[in-house]
């Protein structure tokens, strides 16, 4: 055992989140987290591959389980290492935007579980890291007066599709009889039961409810850390569920993409749109990897990489927005590019990239998914995710002409202090995302590098794949450029949480209420029966006029407890 | 496994008995009577302690008086089931002792010799449950335990503690009379009450209708002091209580020790293969199953802290008496893992409510919002604790739930690791909007909220530092400077505790009397 793999590597990240309790110093607790994610970053690039630390979790044998805290394989190695980096940003974003050292040490808690499910070499592990991260989220989501009620919501949706995960889980053990990931193939109703968890923590159609409900309420850098990791988590989780072709999800895969970006252009709220947009990114990777082919999995991994960094970038970019203007409509922003020159700049970068604009980050990992679904036969599926792709470009040429190109709106005329408290650190948060995006774009090798084998650098950018890029890009500018006016009128759209919600809360009063009525009807049958039972040996209230009140009674009992307790040890030394 | 004569049970026993009539000579010093109980507590847990090592290398130490009735002895024996309750017990009696003492001086109680009289009676009582070699023996402590706790219910004397007192002795005692029944019946169809790992043999050759009769009146009996519905009545009602005795008693010692007779039952009477093959396990485990559920749910409507913790309790028992009656290693194995989990986890609950009260004067859910102000310790242990009991990793309840689903699994009846996963949520449902409200100062509306908070029992000088009603009210405390140490010092441990169960449960020696009491019923 080197060096490399005494500890995991996670660890680093609750060590500082532990800094954060300890002290009220936000530059300390942020630079923890910063040396935290330098040192995390590199030590997972290079750490060999293979089941490090394999303990017996819960007790020596029999009893207890097989267990492998850090795992490093080449689907893991790629996500830990970006986790790394993006944490690093969102530190540094955290930091430059004011954020309490609480909120600095549940991110940093947070991001620590997220990577421990990621480099779990086990259901049990990865059970334990994924019910923290749920943990730290409600807690990062306590931050802000606004999103504490969606933060019970988010605990809610969580339990769920935790319990279905543990569920599953604990079921196959209970026919494998273990929980290394590499020996259980998940089947029947475990698979079933894992994939709604995972689904939930991922986002899929139908549970994606909590995204767009918690997202866009708290703090600008809470959301910045919630939107990097859980859904990223959950997508990564899919490779290891699945365990053969199902084309069924990949078409889901499909499915959240359209839907996704069909919400997200009818939205209105920069930072609503944005989480309609990780529903839809998110769907990119379940096609991928839903297609179970090494080039799918390559190709969602690809993109679930480029989508952490530059989705990251851009709800940065929104947050500084609404830092800025004190505004979460796009309809009350604008002419912001003069006045937040470098937001823009980085509002640029990962607009173009997940537009899929050639040159950059998505253009490429699309490209990858879409190549593995052509190869997988799965044309249907193929167009799905190339509309979506015009939708993703009308949606950001719709918030890039909002908040940056238009003239500001008349009402805009209060100047605010700066709320960035470190330009330097904003600025280097930027620059840390940016930079891949280009460089991944750019030398598309370097991204394929870094993914498990599968993936190929050599047409990214064939003829035809630069003439979708042009035709997809073409039609979303055109597109909103004919939007424009009729989505502008457009009231808000209802979602399936006006469903759920109402409905969650009537099941909840109405059993609760069931339940107690139930319980209060069996209680006083009970007391009837013991009441009688008793009525013909005694009448207490007789005893009271007697004069033996019930604190006479409490210590007669305690003598007479003691006489009888007396009598029958002198019995049975006697007997 | 051979037995060693050895007088440690007895000592268990007659340390605690020995402290109640030294308690009330010292009436009039309360700080040498309190010091009778430090040192009966403290001596307990060395003799407790003692008797753990020989336990867990595979002795058992017997006492026998002799001839008690007809030929059944009146025997005490220490064996690894019975030394894990009494060592919990006796650690959790530590902890307690010190919080009493700052509770009911924190609220200038009245009788507190009678009070520490009473629960030094109640330890000798269950100390007496845990070592009982025979069902007979058994059934004489069972009965002490319910009549030592009564002065405890009843404590406050006020009517509606008189009425909580008459409906606990009703309960508990009918109970009694139904253990005493079944015991009987065992002893007519198998010439022993003894306890014998895996059962008595004689039992699964009897009257297959004799003997479910006998199983269902020792499981009625014990499942009264479990609160299995519909017997639970009782249990809500005596939260009339001081809180260290809903604390120690009626989250530990007492409802525990009806889970433990169920346990003896399961294990030790009957044994897994006559109870399944008499089919007697089902009908226990639907009534605990819909317990489970049904309490968590009314727990959701109750706006009185104690009483929620109260139905959690009721829930939380229906866990244990689950696994028992599914009656399979795993199973068995997760029972008793939350017998232990479910102790630290729910007395640092009551204790912390009993902390709220004496600093804050709330009893309300309600009035809980933003209390982390004032009692950052205090609350972050209720979180610790009442995640746990949600089933969240890295606490106790965690690994316990995790080997009873498992259970229900392996066992072949997955259909009831439903219960447990919604029972799960519904502890989710009750405790976070409470957790979230005293952190975050809003949230959803807290189940069955009242709209008032409670009015501090004292005058506004004492009232700890709670100016006005409302979240910006609470003055911000140092997380050690927020109540006296006697206070906050046992619930840090069970708090802690409970972690470490949850962490690394194999290096506590509780854990390994529950192994070792699996591997003797189940084999290696």
């Amino acid at each position: 055992m080197s060096l490399l793999t005494a500890v995991p590597p996670h660890l680093l990240f609750l060590a500082a989140a532990l800094v954060g309790l300890l002290t009220a110093d936000r530059r300390v607790v942020a630079g923890a987290g910063a040396l935290a994610a330098l040192v995390a970053l590199p030590w997972l690039l290079v750490v060999p591959a293979g089941a490090h630390l394999p303990v017996r979790l819960f007790g020596a044998t029999p009893f207890g389980f097989e267990a492998v805290l850090f795992a490093v394989d080449p689907v893991a190695r790629p996500v830990g290492a970006v986790f790394a980096l993006v944490a690093l940003a969102n530190t540094l974003y955290a930091y430059a935007t004011g954020s309490s050292t609480r909120l600095l040490a549940a991110a940093l808690l947070y991001v620590g579980a997220s990577l421990g499910a990621v480099l779990a070499g086990d259901w049990l592990t990865l059970v334990v890291w994924w019910e923290l991260m749920a943990v730290a989220a409600t807690v990062l989501l306590w931050g802000s007066a606004r999103s504490v009620r969606a933060g019970y919501r988010y605990a809610v949706y969580h339990q769920v599709g935790g319990v279905a995960l543990t569920a599953g889980v604990l079921l196959a053990y209970s026919r494998t009889g273990t929980f290394l990931m590499g020996e259980t193939a998940l089947a029947g109703l475990p698979l079933l039961l894992v994939l709604f968890g995972v689904g939930t923590n991922a986002g899929v159609l139908g549970l994606h409810v909590w995204i767009v409900d918690a997202y866009p309420l708290p703090d600008v850098a809470t959301t910045v850390v919630l939107s990097g990791f859980t859904t990223k988590v959950g997508a990564y989780t899919l490779v290891r569920t699945l365990p053969e072709q199902s084309l069924a999800v990949a078409y889901l895969g499909g499915a959240m993409v359209l839907a996704g970006v069909t919400m997200a252009v009818l939205q209105t709220d920069a930072r609503r749109l944005l989480s309609y947009h990780i529903v839809s990114q998110v769907g990119y990777m379940v096609a991928g990897i839903g297609l179970v082919t090494a080039a799918g999995t390559a190709g969602g991994l690809a993109h679930l990489l480029n989508n952490v960094l530059y989705k990251t970038l851009l709800f940065m970019v929104a947050g500084v927005v609404v830092l800025t203007t004190g505004r979460e409509s796009l309809k009350r922003v604008g002419g912001l590019a003069r006045r937040l020159p470098a937001t823009a700049g980085a509002f640029g970068v990962a607009a173009l990239a997940i537009a899929g604009v050639p040159g950059f980050s998505g253009f490429v990992s699309k490209g990858l998914v879409t190549s593995a679904t052509a190869a997988a036969g799965a044309d249907p599926l193929w167009w799905l995710l190339q509309v979506g792709a015009v939708g993703t470009v009308v949606s950001f040429a719709k918030f890039g002409y909002y908040a940056f190109l238009r003239p500001a709106p008349g009402t805009d005329g209060v100047s605010r202090p700066d709320p960035v408290r470190s330009r330097p650190a904003l600025l280097a948060a930027f620059t840390l995302l940016a930079v891949p995006c280009v460089l991944f774009g750019v030398a598309p090798g370097l991204l394929v590098g870094l993914l498990p084998p599968g993936a190929s650098a050599a047409g990214a950018y064939s003829v035809s794949k630069l003439a979708d890029a042009a035709v997809i890009t073409a039609a979303g500018v055109a597109g909103f450029a004919l939007l424009r006016r009729p989505l502008a009128r457009l009231t808000p759209v209802p979602e399936l949480d006006r469903l759920y919600h109402p409905l969650g809360r009537r099941l909840q009063d109405g059993a609760a209420r069931a339940a107690a009525d139930a319980g209060a009807a069996l209680g006083r049958t009970a007391d009837r029966v013991v009441a009688r039972s008793y009525a013909l040996a005694s009448d207490p209230d007789r005893l009271e006029e007697a004069g033996l009140g019930p604190a006479s009674i409490g210590t007669g009992v305690l003598v007479l407890a003691l006489v009888v307790a007396l009598a029958l040890a002198a019995l049975a030394w006697l007997g | 496994m051979t037995d060693v004569a050895s007088l440690l049970p007895l000592a268990a026993v007659f340390l605690p008995g020995a402290a109640v009539p030294a308690i009330y000579a010292l009436d009039t010093r309360p700080n040498l009577r309190e010091g009778v109980t430090f040192v009966a507590a403290l001596g307990l847990l060395g003799v407790v302690a003692a008797a753990t090592g020989p336990v867990l290398a595979g002795d058992r130490l017997v006492f026998d008086a002799g001839r008690f009735v007809l030929d059944v002895p009146f025997a005490l024996r220490a064996d690894a089931f019975g030394t894990m309750f009494a060592l919990l017990a006796a650690v959790l009696w530590v902890a307690t002792s010190a919080y009493s003492v700052g509770y009911v001086r924190g609220l200038a109680e009245h009788a507190q010799t009678r009070y520490f009289a009473a629960f030094a009676a109640s330890l000798a009582a269950t100390m007496g449950v845990a070592f009982a070699a025979n069902l007979l023996t058994l059934f004489v402590f069972y009965e002490l335990l319910t009549v030592a706790t009564y002065p405890l219910v009843t404590h406050a004397e006020t009517d509606e503690a008189r009425a909580a007192g008459r409906t606990y002795l009703a309960y508990t005692l009918g109970g009694g009379v139904l253990v005493l029944g079944g015991a009987v019946l065992v002893y007519a169809l198998a010439g022993t009450t003894a306890f014998v790992p895996g059962g008595v043999a004689a039992l699964a050759t009897a009257d297959p209708l004799l003997a479910r009769l006998a199983f269902g009146l020792l499981a009625v009996g014990f499942a009264v002091k479990t609160a299995v519905m519909p017997l639970h009545g009782w249990l809500p009602d005596a939260m009339v209580a001081p809180t260290p005795v809903s604390g120690l008693l009626h989250a530990v010692a007492v409802v525990k020790s009806g889970a433990f007779g169920l346990g003896r039952l399961a294990m030790y009477v009957f044994g897994p293969g006559t109870v399944d093959a008499l089919g007697v396990g089902l009908p226990l485990a639907a009534a605990a199953g819909a317990t489970a559920v049904l309490a968590g749910l009314v727990a959701l409507r109750k706006a009185k802290l104690k009483r929620a913790l109260a139905y959690s309790t009721v829930s939380q028992l229906s866990y244990i008496a689950l696994g028992f009656a599914i009656d399979a290693r795993l199973a068995v194995f997760g029972a008793l893992l939350h017998v232990l989990a479910h102790a630290f986890m729910k007395i640092t609950l009551f204790f912390v409510a009993g902390v709220v009260y004496v600093e804050t004067g709330v009893e309300y859910l309600a009035g809980l919002r933003g209390v982390a102000r004032r009692l950052p310790a205090t609350m972050t242990a209720f979180a610790v604790a009442s995640a746990g009991l949600a089933g969240f990793p890295l606490v106790a309840g965690f690994v316990s739930k995790l080997h009873l689903v498992l259970g229900t699994f392996t066992a072949g009846v997955g259909g009831f690791a439903v219960v447990y996963f919604l029972a799960g949520t519904l502890k989710l449902l009750l405790f976070w909007p409470i957790v979230s409200s005293a952190f975050a100062g809003a949230g959803p509306p807290v189940a069955g909220a009242e709209p008032a908070t409670s009015e501090p029992r004292r005058p506004a000088a004492a009232d700890g530092g709670r100016a006005s009603a409302g979240t910006a009210a609470w003055e911000r405390r140092h997380p050690l400077a927020e109540t006296s140490p006697a206070l906050l010092g046992p619930v840090l441990f069970t708090a802690g505790a409970a972690v470490v169960l949850g962490v690394v449960p194999g290096a506590v020696p509780l854990v390994g009397l529950a192994e070792a009491t699996v591997t003797e019923v189940f084999g290696p």
